[in-house]
């Protein structure tokens, strides 16, 4: 074990929402050839057979409006436009088609293959190229935020790929249970009331005593009471607060403003880089729960059945029954600690020999498998998930070394 | 701390009109979502906590923000079902 795994005390994760890879940190490549981003020349057809090329020309807002599909049926369109459809491989070049599908405008779906210029995403891209970013961070199913969000939790989505999801008294635990059944300490930390809790309305139905609200995560920070692991969602609405003040929503949803989400990243990092005692114990990883219908140049890898399966009438793509054995779209994924070197990229698929795959299983995987160690029942996915906590190193970074953000 | 060390981000702050609560629900698949599990959550509760909101009457995420909040101080009320057993 490192000293860097030796000093590690806490894990949070801070889960956003809906963008790719590619859209977020597509134009890193320049800047680091190591980073699987783009090269500038990815295209999809449009629906008049003209090339839609990616340009860095995404905007924080006004853009992506209508919310781009990102449900099942959607989503294997995006994989598999002019392919007969799995088990071979995707085309990855329907995410054109798929857009000009809800609003008939070609103009607007070109849209979709927009990203944005290093420059304008200076949170995200600072953490990206300070710590660990993954070029092999896969969503866990080809389908929406809800079943997703389930694999962080459960390790799985008990057969789900909608967001029709209820997942209370399954055969598997949710990270939190495990850890506080075993004499640790976990929480999911939502913004407010009027935001909540996403993707476990049962668990906060039957547990609301592993919930905490964003103000008790700053104030858990700064006083070093954060528990061993830490889920954090963002703002998800628009809304006022108890004060009148306008909150605007930080998950960088769309149409939700991405410039605010980066304010929210920077705040959730600058609470534990200010904490000593917490920087130095801690890892953060900020991950996106699904690539919300934008366009990202990497196949999805195939992965271990998990078990289960859904029907055509489930999937909604006539004939398809899917078994959970393939990976959904690529997502941002970066891990921070002062235990991780600088310019670390962890390889992916573009690396067979030394490329690992990363997904949303891995989340629980390596909470369990680090404050647990040997734990069951899992499921199959989990059970064979990477793990992340073996990233961090010996060697910890002078403070001077890591940055701060100025919010 | 954040001001005397070198490598300091300035973080750019969004623009006045991000704010829009009034955004149609139907723009956002995620919150309807959200409206929809918190109403049948919702049905499980002691009919004193019940909002007695019809959720098909949510047309904005403004809206949407106060349903759920209504709901879910319901649920910290009611203090849930179950509890999660420490280990022996």
């Amino acid at each position: 074990m490192t000293l860097g795994q030796q000093n590690l005390k806490h894990i949070v994760v801070l889960m956003m929402e809906n963008r790719s890879f590619d859209h977020m940190l597509g134009s890193l490549k320049a800047a680091d050839p190591r980073i699987n981003a783009l090269t500038g020349t990815e295209s999809n057809p449009d629906t008049t057979n003209e090339p839609a090329k990616v340009m860095p020309l995404a905007a924080f807002q006004s853009q992506l409006d209508p919310d781009p599909d990102h449900h099942f049926p959607a989503v294997h369109k995006q994989l598999y436009y002019g392919t007969s459809g799995p088990p071979g491989p995707p085309s990855m070049n329907g995410f054109v088609q798929s857009y000009y599908d809800q609003e008939k405008n070609v103009s607007h779906s070109r849209k979709i293959m927009y990203y944005f210029p290093e420059s304008k995403l200076p949170v995200l891209t600072t953490l990206a190229r300070n710590y660990a970013v993954f070029n092999g961070w896969f969503s866990s199913i080809p389908g929406p935020t809800l079943c997703n969000r389930a694999f962080a939790h459960y390790g799985t989505s008990f057969g789900q790929v909608s967001m029709d999801v209820f997942y209370y008294n399954k055969q598997y635990l949710s990270i939190y249970e495990r850890l506080v059944n075993a004499g640790h300490s976990a929480k999911v930390y939502y913004f407010d009331m009027a935001s909540s809790s996403l993707e476990v309305v049962n668990l906060l139905k039957n547990q609301p005593q592993l919930f905490g609200s964003y103000d008790q995560f700053l104030q858990d920070c700064k006083s070093g009471a954060l528990p061993q692991y830490s889920f954090v969602e963002p703002n998800y609405t628009d809304h006022a607060a108890d004060s009148g003040a306008e909150q605007i929503a930080s998950d960088q949803h769309p149409d939700h403003d991405v410039q605010q989400g980066e304010v929210f990243i920077a705040t959730v990092y600058n609470a534990i880089r200010k904490n000593p005692d917490l920087w130095k114990s801690t890892a953060l990883l900020v991950v996106y729960d699904e690539h919300g219908g934008i366009y990202d140049h990497v196949h999805p890898p195939a992965c271990l059945p998990d078990g289960f399966s859904a029907t055509p009438d489930q999937t909604g793509v006539p004939g398809l029954t899917f078994s959970f054995d393939r990976l959904g779209i690529r997502v941002p994924a970066i891990l921070i600690s002062p235990w991780i070197a600088k310019g670390t990229v962890v390889a992916g698929p573009e690396d067979p020999a030394n490329g690992r795959t990363f997904e949303h299983a891995s989340i629980p995987a390596t909470a369990t498998s680090f404050f647990l160690g040997d734990y069951s029942p899992r499921s199959p996915r989990e059970e064979k998930a990477e793990t992340f906590h073996n990233l961090l190193s010996d060697v910890m970074r002078a403070e001077a070394d890591c940055p701060v953000f100025g919010v | 701390m954040a001001d005397t060390i070198a490598n300091f981000i300035p973080v750019p702050k969004p623009s006045p009109d991000a704010y829009r609560p009034e955004r149609p629900l139907e723009r956002n698949a995620l919150v309807q979502a959200q409206v929809k599990h918190f109403h049948a959550v919702e049905k499980d509760l002691p009919a004193e906590l019940q909002s007695g909101i019809d959720v098909t009457s949510i047309k904005t995420e403004g809206e949407a923000s106060k349903y759920i909040r209504r709901v879910t101080e319901a649920i910290h009320k009611h203090g849930g079902a179950g509890k999660v057993q420490r280990a022996r």
